[in-house]
């Protein structure tokens, strides 16, 4: 395997539901990353949005993996930490935010952008003053209905607002991974093993294709 | 801007509003049920402004010399209420506030005293690529309000009507205003440094014994 930009760079992934339980997107994206030679610390909370990330919240489940450790559930006792917190512990080269879906109101028939700008330029800012580089996975397509009621045109305005605001973060667009309805979901909204590695195997992709001034700060000054 | 602690967690509890934003528990939510509202004040007058929430809490003061407050969150299922105290002046401020709205209080000089004005923004235009200049007019003595970029003849904003705002997105690059009223330049130029990509900046037209004056703010929000 050719070396990767992601080699030797410390990544702390942060993540709502896809990466908070078994079976889900923090396995698979956790060996991809460490497989291209990044230090990988994984943290998921249910629910959680870019504003709970800069408080504790506690959160109804939760996960942590740690470089080639095994993933630790949690239940209840889950939380949030502040992003500042989590950075000075960790001192990430790059913060890899997978936040979308929570914030899409995809039941509502509003999309809140006030609350969504407010969240989400809170965090990316937070991330950036606190001496990180950061990217921002997108949601991806699920399926029309389900319990959450995810739905394709709802899902596309929250990529398309995400990909404008979260500056100075890099956008990663999930919705060029695959085409609507392509990987298969549980309930609408969270994808089988086959999806989560699908999706994993496209965001390892495309962080390893982002030019190292966006990987990290080391070496621009 | 620097404002107290105490003052700021007063401002917040007098509004409950700090991120009550209703949300189901269920194992993930998706988003709140109606979105954020957000108010801030602007003291346009010769003296200071306390605007007070609840009689017995600290008041929020500004002062001329740094007049435009923070945006505050506030719950928009229950009207904001307060106090506007300018001298010996008290006006009574009841405001319904709709979600997604950002809603800037001005008090206005009129006469010997003030009048509150509440201007409505509905954003739509958020962008972290780009800087966003609004343009508030709150002043009826300048006919056909514009603000032009500094020594061009091209409008930013056109004919802004009184108690109402224009909002456009436009590239962050270093920026000085000018006031046209009736289709002349009024006073002189206003600037506002090197706009940055993401933020988002006001310049208010406010009425003044000296004649129409400008004076600006970025939007930010209260954490």
């Amino acid at each position: 395997m050719p070396s990767s930009v992601l080699a030797g760079m410390t990544l702390l992934v942060l993540g709502e539901s896809h990466m908070s339980l078994a079976n889900h997107l923090m396995e698979p994206l956790q060996a991809n990353l460490t497989q291209q030679g990044a230090i990988v610390h994984s943290i998921g909370a249910c629910g959680a949005s870019a504003g709970d990330w800069l408080i504790t919240k506690k959160v109804d489940c939760g996960a942590e993996q740690k470089g080639n450790g095994s993933i630790v559930i949690k239940g209840r006792e889950a939380t949030t930490t502040p992003i500042k917190d989590l950075i000075a512990a960790d001192k990430p080269d790059l913060v890899v935010l997978v936040i979308g879906d929570t914030m899409a109101s995809y039941d509502k028939p509003v999309f809140p952008k006030a609350w969504a700008w407010q969240n989400v330029t809170a965090l990316a800012k937070e991330i950036t003053a606190n001496g990180a580089k950061c990217a921002w996975v997108g949601p991806a397509w699920g399926k029309e209905g389900g319990m959450y009621k995810k739905n394709d045109v709802r899902t596309k305005l929250m990529s398309a607002f995400l990909s404008t605001n979260v500056a100075p973060c890099t956008y990663i667009d999930s919705l060029t991974f695959s085409k609507p309805g392509e990987w298969v979901t549980t309930d609408g909204q969270h994808f089988t093993v086959a999806g989560y590695k699908s999706w994993a195997t496209a965001i390892g992709g495309a962080l390893a294709k982002l030019p190292a001034d966006a990987i990290s700060n080391k070496g621009a000054k | 801007m620097t404002r107290t602690l105490s003052t700021v967690c007063a401002i917040a509890a007098l509004f409950s509003s700090i991120n009550v934003l209703a949300a189901e528990f269920a194992l993930y939510p998706t988003g709140p049920a109606e979105d954020a509202a957000f108010i801030r004040f602007v003291n346009a007058s010769t003296v200071a402004l306390d605007v007070i929430a609840q009689a017995g809490q600290p008041p929020m003061r500004l002062e001329t010399a740094q007049p435009v407050s923070l945006f505050f969150p506030v719950q928009s299922s229950s009207p904001v209420k307060g106090t506007l105290v300018s001298g010996a002046q008290k006006l009574v401020m009841d405001l319904k506030i709709e979600p997604g709205e950002f809603a800037t209080v001005i008090a206005v000089p009129d006469g010997t005293g003030i009048k509150q004005v509440a201007v409505r923004e509905q954003p739509d235009d958020f962008n972290g690529l780009k800087a966003s200049l609004a343009f508030f007019n709150v002043d009826a003595s300048c006919a056909e309000a514009s603000l032009r970029p500094a020594g061009r003849s091209a409008d930013l904003f056109k004919s802004v009507p009184i108690d109402s705002l224009q909002r456009r997105s436009i590239n962050p690059v270093s920026l000085s205003v000018q006031l046209v009223c009736a289709n002349a330049n009024v006073g002189p130029a206003l600037d506002l440094g090197e706009l940055k990509a993401g933020e988002r900046y006001s310049v208010l037209l406010v009425p003044s014994i000296g004649g129409s004056r400008l004076l600006n703010a970025t939007d930010t929000l209260s954490h």
